[in-house]
């Protein structure tokens, strides 16, 4: 009955913090390595140099990206590095929500000092959704906080499973999709993405990953 | 597990307050809505951050119509959250039209945004007595909320009823009012560990001076930086 054990195998063991207690699996702990090793690399590299060539001129420019900017941009990647662990170990289900809009917030910063006009209007557009679909994330998240009297995932994954609370699992799907820009809301990322600094850009992606593999053993425990 | 059952709620719960749920879900529901389709219909970059704060006030009304201590918990990290979601959006609407202005060739320097004034209806058509009752209600609660409440009521008196005549300094040192408060705060804290004994002091003290600090903190409100109100 137990959907973390079926889900994940054997549960290695659990962190207590105050009140927010991630569990470790062999399943999580290898995303969290993945996210460890990722971060670190992309910590420690420079960004891209950009050859750029005009139409029809003979010039070749480099587009650099200015220190300053190169380093709110590494702090942003580290920033949502330590955000995705707290996702994919956390055994709460309001602190999922949490981290999830938490990094959706990040991912938005790595992209707010890029200069670029097409870029800043794609990050507009994207924050407007992150905003909106905090509705859906929270509302979810506290609708099956009174339906179950409980947030722990421990005890949700021991429940039988409810048809009652398919209108909360699709509440934190719709949420947790539109944070972390997934299929229906990704178009807005695809703009984003045309921002220099390739390094950084790449924390987006496996940000995307990391709360889609999250998000569907949520909706597997929520059941 | 039928939902809000009497496995989940206790039965020490009137009936009357777990009746009231689902139109709570419902009116936060048709709030939502609203909220959307202002989202949809406006066309107005700046606006449209503006009019997203009502889908977020039905989602502090889902996770408050839980109504327990837990829920109060978990009002704060949401508010946080979504404070932090509209800086983000509002420095980098900023900042696109620093770079646009840039790309144009015009002075970044000069910062006049064009905005109009929200006609919100209700800002001119509601009873100014309703601040009494939000402000009776607050005192009644005390602690955080009901200073926050009590807040509110006086904010809905200086937006609806007819406050003229005060100056900027006035509001100011009613805002600095609740810094002493929040000192009667620290102090009545501060009993509590020094002389437990004297609990009912304390927590007069304590209980009070949240309220007030809460109540007046009109800057956190968003009153101050003006001069006068509905002149």
């Amino acid at each position: 009955m137990n959907q973390i054990v079926d889900l994940n195998g054997f549960v290695i063991g659990h962190i207590p913090f105050v009140d927010i207690v991630p569990y470790i699996t062999p399943f999580s702990l290898a995303l969290v390595v993945t996210i460890v090793i990722f971060t670190v690399f992309l910590a420690i590299s420079n960004p891209e140099l950009r050859s750029v060539a005009r139409f029809r001129e003979d010039k070749v420019s480099t587009v650099t990206v200015e220190k300053k900017e190169a380093r709110f941009r590494r702090f942003m990647t580290i920033l949502c590095g330590i955000c995705l662990i707290g996702v994919v170990t956390t055994g709460d289900l309001f602190n999922f929500a949490l981290f999830v809009s938490i990094t959706g917030i990040v991912n938005l910063g790595i992209f707010a000092v890029v200069r670029n006009s097409h870029v800043l209007d794609a990050a507009f557009e994207y924050g407007l959704v992150l905003m909106i679909c905090s509705l859906p994330l929270f509302g979810g998240v506290a609708i099956l906080l009174a339906k179950t009297g409980t947030l722990s995932l421990g005890v949700l994954a021991g429940m039988p499973g409810n048809p009652m609370l398919n209108i909360s699992r699709a509440l934190v799907l719709i949420g947790a999709v539109g944070e972390g820009a997934l299929a229906p809301f990704f178009a807005t990322k695809v703009e984003m993405i045309r921002a220099r600094g390739a390094p950084f850009i790449n924390m987006m992606h496996l940000s995307s990953l990391m709360v889609f593999t999250r998000l569907i053993e949520i909706m597997f425990i929520m059941g | 597990m039928d939902p809000l059952s009497n496995t989940v709620v206790p039965a020490v719960v009137p009936q009357i307050f777990v009746n009231f749920y689902p139109i709570a879900i419902v009116v936060a529901i048709i709030i939502a809505v609203i909220g959307l389709s202002g989202i949809i219909l406006e066309k107005n970059d700046f606006q449209k951050m503006l009019i997203i704060q009502i889908p977020i006030l039905a989602m502090y009304l889902i996770v408050s119509a839980v109504g327990t201590d837990l829920a109060e918990a978990l009002i704060l990290p949401g508010m946080v959250v979504s404070l932090a979601e509209i800086l983000a959006v509002s420095e980098i609407l900023v900042s696109r039209e620093l770079t646009k202005r840039v790309d144009r060739g015009e002075s970044p320097r000069v910062m006049n945004f064009k905005y109009t004034t929200i006609k919100m209806e209700v800002l001119k058509t509601a009873l100014p007595i309703t601040s009494i009752v939000f402000v009776i209600y607050g005192v009644i609660l005390t602690g955080f909320t009901g200073g926050a409440v009590a807040g509110a009521g006086i904010l809905i008196y200086i937006f609806v009823g007819h406050v003229a005549g005060f100056s900027h300094k006035f509001w100011e040192e009613i805002a600095g009012i609740s810094g002493v408060a929040y000192v009667f705060w620290l102090i009545g804290f501060l009993i509590f560990f020094i002389a437990p004994q004297y609990w009912l002091i304390a927590l007069f003290m304590a209980g009070g001076g949240i309220t007030i600090k809460v109540a007046l903190k009109l800057g956190l409100l968003g009153v101050l930086g003006r001069e006068e109100y509905n002149r």
